[in-house]
């Protein structure tokens, strides 16, 4: 009997955790779009070697997975385009946080509107969102983008925490002249224009700033076409828990590869 | 060796250094993706300026040393 294909998408920890775990049970491919293993944990960290030389898949790094037909994963790398046949499909694409719609914020359409991931890309190149940004959040793309920010030369941040501030986030140590958190803060309406020049709060409050930045709660990232909602071969490895945790997505990675290996095992 | 790109801190690893063409061709990877950086005689006058600051404190370092051996 042929030996069962798998790929996974995702080639942070939960993806090689994973791979690792269906070693030996199936041929195991890894997709990633970014030419390294690791995930936001990082190519460095020791986790992520140990788990990269662990897993014994076959690795696609800087490759986009485009289309899954349910039988094969159309992905695009720098020699082309190749069509993976694959018994099941792990996606383990990682988490978002929250977008406007999701959040409930309402009011106008100014500049400055913009997701935690992209003002954490922009503040690590040099580019701030804003002068005094306004971060919605207390958990780990929150504290991921205050810091940024701050370390890009933001003037002052105020964190918006919905929940409170997420455990594992002690606040001692922090610049507080330019770090301001509000617990239970929930912003309800963005106002401004042609920038974000204030941001509502649900107690009626109006908070000045220049850019909303929406770093609350994770919802899954899912962007292959075809693999999007719950299907018959295709696993979703993608923990939920802020602040994610090296820990909670080795053990998504392993309940994925349990899931997997029923799948292969059932008629 | 480590580059930063617009995706973050990415590794990248020489897999060797030929001459071609009259260029110095470092070939290697950028975590997975094939890289090639080509360093033809027109970069030896940039190359020069973005090294002299370095040269300059490594001679004089060298120099003090040289010197303090001596003394």
């Amino acid at each position: 009997m042929a030996e069962p294909r798998v790929v996974v998408v995702g080639a942070g920890i939960t993806g090689l955790s994973c791979a690792g775990a269906l070693r030996g049970h199936a041929a195991v491919a890894l997709v990633d779009r970014v030419p390294v293993t690791g995930g936001v944990h990082g190519w460095e960290a020791p986790e992520t070697r140990e788990l990269t030389a662990q897993s014994g898949a076959r690795m696609l790094l800087g490759a986009t997975a485009v289309r899954w037909d349910g039988e094969h994963l159309l992905v695009i790398g720098q020699d082309g385009a190749e069509l993976l046949p694959a018994d099941v499909l792990v996606v383990a694409t990682g988490t978002r946080p929250l977008g406007r719609s999701e959040l409930g914020i309402a009011g106008s359409r100014p500049a400055g509107v913009v997701a935690a991931t992209v003002a954490v890309h922009l503040a690590e190149n040099g580019l701030l969102v804003g002068r005094r940004p306004l971060v919605v959040g207390g958990g780990d793309w929150a504290h991921r983008a205050a810091g940024a920010l701050l370390a890009a030369g933001a003037e002052r941040v105020t964190m918006a925490c919905p929940d409170g501030v997420l455990g594992g986030y002690p606040e001692q140590d922090e610049d507080i002249s330019r770090l301001r958190k509000i617990h239970g803060a929930r912003p309800v309406s963005v106002g401004g224009s042609p920038r974000v020049e204030y941001v509502e709060l649900a107690n009626g409050d109006l908070e000045g700033c220049d850019a909303l930045v929406l770093a609350h709660g994770a919802v899954p990232l899912r962007n292959v076409d075809g693999a999007v909602w719950e299907g018959p071969r295709a696993v979703y490895a993608q923990p939920l828990a802020d602040p994610a945790g090296v820990d909670g997505a080795r053990r998504a990675g392993r309940e994925a590869a349990r899931a997997v290996r029923s799948l292969l095992e059932s008629p | 060796m480590k580059v930063t790109s617009p995706i973050g801190e990415l590794p990248f690893t020489v897999r060797g250094v030929t001459l071609h063409g009259g260029r110095v061709v470092v070939e290697g990877e950028l975590g997975a993706w094939r890289s090639r950086i080509e360093v033809s005689r027109e970069d030896i006058p940039m190359l020069a300026r973005a090294f002299r600051g370095p040269l300059i404190a490594a001679g004089a370092a060298a120099a003090a040393v040289v010197l303090l051996r001596r003394l």
